[in-house]
């Protein structure tokens, strides 16, 4: 921003590499989603609709106000809620799952269960606590950037995390 | 903190969902450029109209207009304007005056300008052979246009005796028909002793029966078989004719070669995908099929008035004319082709014989379409021959007027096609029949063969050899049939 640009109030909107964003973005977008959301189907519709929106509302992100992971996972934290709500009118729990019953190749079955297992030791937790754990896990971003999504203080956000991790490896 | 256990639970998204993501993005893209180009587009045009028509219709804007031309003119070339026309110089309105002309004059004027307002505006007559629309796979006859050949002033020449041959039928036919126009132009004007002139109109089937079946034309050109109806009124007015095959028009739809889930749609599923109705939904291939992906079906179709457009409205949509808005519109068959490459998502439809002449191929796929007696039937030149790659594909159909003076004339045209076809047809949107198949219908004209096609009911299955053989029986129909067999095998 020029100096001039600056003193008239204007603010810069720079143009988004959508090729580089896409690429640096989705497995942040998609993890994000693959911590709440047991459903390998619906982390993938999540996912994509995020982009979407994120997309058709390209010309309302401000360089200057957020940067670009801060916007595109508050996208993604709305999807997340809309979905859960809209969930829960149908499925009182959603971890009422036997995750015994899956049945893939070794390997995945071993992260599918690792997932799932995760999923389902989280399920009494807050609902606070549980998104903490989806950003810094899965969309691996800083407590600085989930202090600014959730509206926490940084150290709080470091604290809640830190007791979570402790009573998940304890159970794990 | 100790969380590596929850940091190994990350992973990368699955490649394939990843490029589907990224196609549906682009896709939109896509769209959403298309749509503000054609609405700037639009608003241009309308201020580009609007302003021409404000600036003609004040006349403060004429006459400013008008002095500011005479003053960038020399003096000498304003002054030379004035005296020709003294009334234009002081901004009166040239429409009031009237040229003064001998009366014989005026008279001739009066008449020529109630002859042309006398005319259907709708028509276009081409002066000559080489400014008519013809001769090209992509030509295409607007509805009720004409095209004559050879000249109208050559013919008026002393010289050989001129027979008029009238053709008339479906658009599709007539394209296809057309190819032929132009060569057989060039032959006649070597003619020494008699020419034929062909003339041609695309209107519709049902339009050239009624006007095949009361004498007004020669040949009729159509897309299905005469119905048993029309047959009836045929023969009440003793109008005998010849029923024969030129060339199969045969539709594909085409996904990515990538697409490997996609392996056969029904009619029904191909209306809801191009149904303007449809407009505004984006349809996922799982809604086609449960098993199939989520992702978005990418579509394209041609430009509304191309002949194939029509012909899959007309097929598939019950006729419903125009496109969808909100999907890609190409200008021709490439561009299609060129567009399902692009998206793995991607599906269109063209002419099959713009298909196969594709040099990408091993990018694209064809879809099986699933027929009336709900068999996935890949699109083939056997499928299309034996008649069950329908509805899709279908013979185009002409009808010479036979028991008629002008008959070897007519005949004679259509001879020509039929012995030309196998070259010209080759190069355009439509399937040649095998060459075999051509010499046996020439043959039929030649020996002014007709048949008792009015008790032919099944119209629905009617195949070219079917109809090529009805003008046989008994042992020279299996001789027939023999021969074509023969010919296959070569």
């Amino acid at each position: 921003m020029t100096q001039q640009q600056a003193m008239s109030g204007y603010s810069v909107v720079q143009e988004v590499d959508w090729d580089r964003v896409y690429v640096e973005q989705l497995p942040r977008v998609f993890n994000f989603f693959r911590f709440r959301i047991r459903h390998q189907q619906d982390v993938e519709d999540l996912t994509a609709r995020t982009f979407e929106k994120a997309w058709v509302a390209r010309a309302r992100y401000r360089h200057d106000v957020a940067g670009f992971t801060t916007w595109l996972l508050s996208i993604a934290r709305n999807v997340a809620i809309d979905h859960l709500r809209a969930r829960q009118q149908h499925v009182p729990i959603e971890v009422a799952v036997d995750i015994a019953a899956e049945s893939t190749p070794e390997k995945d079955a071993m992260r599918g269960s690792d997932i799932a297992r995760l999923i389902q030791l989280t399920a009494d937790l807050p609902e606070r606590e549980r998104e903490l754990l989806a950003l810094k896990y899965g969309a691996a971003v800083s407590n600085r950037l989930i202090a600014q999504l959730t509206g926490l203080s940084e150290s709080n956000v470091g604290t809640i995390l830190s007791r979570t991790v402790d009573k998940l490896r304890s159970r794990w | 903190v100790n969380d590596e256990f929850l940091h190994r639970l990350r992973e990368q998204p699955p490649p394939a969902f990843a490029a589907q993501l990224r196609a549906r993005l682009e896709a939109q893209a896509v769209a959403r450029r298309f749509r503000t180009r054609q609405i700037s587009l639009y608003a241009l045009i309308a201020c580009l109209l609007g302003g021409t028509a404000w600036a003609l219709v004040s006349p403060g804007v004429r006459t400013s207009t008008t002095e500011v031309i005479r003053r960038l003119l020399p003096d000498a070339v304003v002054k030379a304007i004035d005296s020709y026309a003294p009334a234009a110089s002081s901004g009166e309105d040239t429409r009031s005056r009237q040229p003064h002309l001998p009366r014989g004059s005026q008279s001739q004027s009066a008449g020529e300008v109630s002859g042309r307002a006398a005319a259907p505006l709708n028509r276009v007559v081409a002066a000559d052979a080489d400014t008519a629309k013809v001769g090209s796979g992509s030509s295409f006859l607007t509805e009720s246009s004409r095209v004559v050949t050879p000249t109208r002033a050559s013919t008026q020449l002393a010289g050989p005796a001129v027979i008029d041959v009238e053709i008339e039928g479906a658009k599709v036919t007539a394209s296809v028909i057309s190819l032929a126009l132009k060569p057989f132009a060039a032959r006649q004007s070597q003619a020494q002793q008699q020419r034929v002139r062909a003339e041609l109109r695309a209107s519709s089937t049902e339009r050239a029966f009624q006007k095949l079946c009361a004498g007004e034309i020669d040949v009729a050109l159509a897309t299905r078989p005469m119905l048993p109806a029309e047959v009836a009124v045929c023969r009440r007015a003793n109008v005998v004719f010849t029923e024969l095959p030129i060339a199969y028009e045969a539709l594909v739809v085409v996904v990515n070669g990538a697409n490997d889930w996609a392996q056969a749609l029904s009619l029904r599923e191909l209306g809801t995908l191009f149904d303007p109705a449809s407009q505004g939904f984006t349809i996922g291939w799982n809604e086609l099929q449960p098993k199939w992906p989520t992702a978005t079906i990418v579509l394209a179709a041609p430009r509304p008035g191309q002949g194939f457009q029509e012909s899959f409205a007309e097929l598939v949509l019950g006729g419903a004319s125009g496109n969808r808005s909100d999907i890609r519109v190409e200008r021709d068959e490439v561009a299609l082709m060129q567009f399902v490459q692009r998206f793995i998502s991607g599906l269109t439809y063209l002419p099959f014989a713009s298909y196969l002449r594709s040099d990408s191929l091993d990018s694209l796929k064809l879809v099986q379409i699933v027929n009336s007696r709900g068999v996935a039937v890949t699109p083939s030149r056997a499928s299309i021959a034996d008649g069950s790659y329908e509805p899709l594909s279908r013979p185009l159909l002409a009808y010479v007027r036979s028991g008629i003076s002008d008959y070897q004339a007519a005949s004679q045209f259509v001879r020509f096609f039929l012995q030309t076809a196998d070259t010209l047809v080759s190069n355009s949107r439509y399937l040649p029949l095998e060459r075999s198949e051509y010499q046996l219908a020439d043959k039929v004209l030649r020996k002014n063969l007709t048949a008792a096609i009015a008790d032919t009911a099944d119209t629905e299955s009617i195949t070219v050899r079917k109809l090529l053989l009805q003008y046989f029986s008994g042992p020279d129909r299996e001789r027939e049939r023999a021969e074509l067999d023969r010919a296959m095998r070569r």
